[in-house]
């Protein structure tokens, strides 16, 4: 027997002590009482708690574990929840992003060695027979990365196929070969005339191909002396890009001694480009469009190559144009160093064409460089597209070219330019000539003596070229003016002279309107006329390839 | 009647010994249902079987052996039966008519003679009390708690409790000798 078995000692009268009240029999039998309710039978266990006892008091903790693994389970699966959607979100995403990696890691790589492709040498000299072609001087070959070719095919070489693949290469002045490119050509590019050297067969004479706006290599600029080199790049991967305008340019005579080929611009696309400043002569000359390079510029070869040249600041020199051997100005020494910018550009590939289109006319550096040229000046501003490359010659400017007289332009150029002739709009007469708005082939009179007979040379066919012919000054359809001194003097807008080169607005804005990629002249027009001071302004119109002599005439007289 | 504890009844329930368990709650059962049933609570046999659930299911902590196994008891039993005051008071009672509840009928003599032999006198003599003195009466004589315990489980102080304990004694003592309070 145990101790709880033996009746335990009373516990009422230690009770009764502990509170000080006295032993009272009928208080003892009350407490005693009260104590019995704990006398009874222990209740029957319910199943819960024979369950309990049975399981050695486990399975309350399994009741309270599985709360726990409840909200565990909970947590978890709204974790999982959000982890699945974040992974779905990112697997419909993944492919997208995957495309875009490759994307550009492609398209950096091909701009890259496209850009590389350029910074050789020769293109240097390729440009700088473009600007300077029949200079004896000017045998500094220009590249003119961003900008289109002047005219280039149009001057062949007399007597021969202007451009045959690699005819181009040679430069006369032993110039290395150009490893012409042909740029893409850019949409944004009117009809400039420019030749794109792929575009160019070798069998085609000197035509002049629908520049590729912004294009880069102004591969065969026309040579006015010697052969002209094609506009033909051979082996130029890019130049057979579909982007490419077909080779289809009207034949152009060759170049005559003194004749200027002026890149050119639509003949009713110039007018808001003769609002630009223009510098001085000597001055350096914007060479290449600052913006579509721009963006260029960022590209590993172009830094490459202007820490090589020693370029200090590729993006601020841009603009400072001239190029080596070929001086601007015939006045102006040379400068070697910033021909090397040039270069450094890579064509515009069709990619680039919405972007470096119309704003960047705004801002293209080649009007000052055009107007910089020395003996272009008539009075008349023109400013060459962002695609044709200004050949100047110093020795084709005659010293008694007219000397802008400064009233007529607004430029920063107080100077005069000798010797350069520049045709407005006005000039051009595109209805007595052959190329109206939108014809894309054909030959435009140059209105220095309008209008001019239209060159037999360059029918319309219906090619994005257009001839621009002068008086006395053919201009190929490239832009290019060649005139009866032999000189050719490339230029977006030559005025029709009979004592110098005469440039022509070459029909930058004429282009094919089936061109894909190429901008067509209501295009251009549209740019230049948010230019202060478009000549068209008189009319209210936006100047057009179409635009006849007598309604700009008057407001921009030839020089 | 009390079931016989052995000393080591909490260290083989502690093991997982059911056998154990089965002591500890013949032993306790029956001073934890008495507790409910001073208290007057509804269901005493309910609030007995959730009590243990909740004691065996947590044995594994108690300490102090059975002295402490007694008092973390009483500790949840005293738990149980707050929980079900405010259980009634927040959740009304909603129930049909029933005649027992009726107040306006009269017990049978039946019902008369079985409540006075199964309380003793006893509910209606707690039911003199106040809770707090019958709380401190029913720790104190029907789980045999000391007053410091007592004190634990209700929160208050041991001088608290023994003037609560004297006072129902007191009161106790004057219901059971109404003469000599009327005498007094």
């Amino acid at each position: 027997m145990t101790g709880h078995d033996t009746p335990s000692p009373d516990p009422v009268l230690p009770l009764l002590q502990e509170s000080g009240i006295p032993e009272d029999p009928a208080l003892v039998r009350a407490v005693g009482i009260v104590r019995d309710l704990a006398a009874g039978p222990a209740p029957d266990a319910s199943a819960a708690l024979a369950q309990l006892m049975a399981d050695g008091g486990k399975a309350g903790q399994g009741r309270r574990h599985k709360r726990r693994i409840t909200f565990i389970g909970g947590a978890l699966a709204v974790s999982m929840g959000v982890g699945m959607s974040g992974v779905a979100a990112g697997t419909v995403h993944f492919p997208q992003g995957i495309g875009d990696a490759v994307e550009s890691i492609t398209r950096f790589s091909i701009r890259d060695s496209a850009d590389r492709a350029e910074l050789g040498p020769a293109p240097l000299v390729q440009a700088g027979a473009g600007r300077a072609p029949s200079g004896p001087a000017g045998g500094a070959p220009l590249t003119l990365p961003a900008a289109p070719p002047p005219a280039p095919a149009a001057a062949p070489a007399p007597g021969g196929p202007a451009a045959g693949p690699g005819a181009g290469d040679a430069l006369p002045g032993g110039a290395p070969a150009p490893r012409d490119r042909a740029p893409g050509a850019s949409p944004g590019g009117a009809g400039a005339p420019t030749s794109v050297p792929a575009s160019v067969s070798g069998a085609a004479p000197a035509a002049a191909s629908v520049p590729a706006v912004r294009s880069v290599v102004a591969p065969s600029s026309p040579m006015p002396t010697a052969a002209a080199p094609t506009a033909t790049s051979p082996g130029s991967p890019t130049t057979a890009g579909a982007n490419r305008v077909p080779a289809t340019r009207a034949p152009v005579p060759a170049p005559a001694p003194g004749t200027t080929t002026a890149p050119g611009r639509p003949p009713g696309a110039h007018g808001p480009r003769q609002e630009r400043p223009a510098p001085g002569p000597g001055k350096a000359t914007p060479g290449v469009p600052a913006g579509p390079r721009d963006t260029n510029a960022g590209t590993k070869a172009v830094r490459e190559q202007a820490r090589r040249i020693g370029d200090p600041g590729l993006r601020g020199s841009t603009h400072a144009v001239h190029p080596d051997g070929a001086p601007t100005s015939p006045h102006a020494a040379p400068t070697p160093g910033p021909q090397h910018r040039f270069l450094l550009m890579a064509p515009v590939e069709p990619w680039d064409a919405p972007v470096l289109s119309a704003p960047l006319w705004e801002e293209d550096p080649w009007l000052y460089t055009f107007v910089a040229d020395p003996g272009i000046d008539d009075g008349t501003w023109w400013s060459l597209p962002a695609d044709a490359p200004v050949p100047v010659d110093p020795a084709a400017a005659p010293e008694e070219a007219p000397v802008r007289d400064g009233t007529l332009h607004h430029g920063p150029v107080d100077a005069p330019v000798p010797g350069v002739t520049a045709v407005p709009d006005a000039q051009v007469d595109a209805s007595a000539g052959v190329a109206p708005a939108g014809n894309t082939g054909g030959a435009v009179s140059v209105d220095g003596a309008a209008p001019g007979p239209v060159d037999p040379a360059a029918p319309d066919d219906g090619s994005a070229d257009a001839a621009i012919t002068a008086p006395e000054a053919e201009t190929s359809g490239s832009g290019s003016v060649s005139t009866s001194d032999g000189g050719t003097l490339t230029g977006p807008a030559m005025a029709p002279s009979s004592d110098g080169p005469v440039p022509v607005p070459a029909g930058t804005g004429v282009t094919t309107p089936g061109v894909p990629g190429v901008v067509s002249a209501a295009d251009d027009a549209d740019a230049d006329d948010a230019d202060a001071g478009d000549d068209d302004a008189d009319d209210g119109a936006p100047a057009h390839a179409g635009d006849t002599p007598t309604e700009d005439s008057a407001a921009a007289p030839a020089g | 009647m009390v079931t016989p504890l052995p000393e080591d009844a909490l260290t083989r329930a502690q093991a997982g010994e059911p056998a154990a368990f089965s002591l500890l709650y013949q032993a306790l059962g029956p001073a934890v249902l008495g507790y409910f049933a001073g208290r007057g609570s509804e269901d005493p046999e309910a609030l007995t079987q959730e009590v243990f659930l909740t004691v065996f299911s947590k044995l594994d902590t108690v300490a102090g052996g059975l002295a402490g196994l007694r008092t973390f008891t009483f500790s949840v039993a005293h738990a149980r039966y707050v929980d079900e005051v405010r259980r009634r008071t927040r959740t009304p009672v909603v129930v049909g008519y029933e005649a027992d509840g009726d107040t306006r009928l009269t017990d049978s003599a039946e019902t008369v003679a079985l409540g006075q032999l199964d309380l003793g006198g006893a509910g209606s003599m707690l039911a003199q009390l106040n809770d707090e003195q019958r709380d401190v009466l029913l720790l104190r004589i029907v789980a045999e708690l000391p007053i410091d315990q007592v004190a634990g489980i209700l929160g208050r102080s041991a001088g608290s409790v023994k003037q609560l304990q004297r006072r129902g004694l007191l009161k106790l003592k004057e219901l059971v000798h109404p003469n000599e309070s009327d005498a007094l």
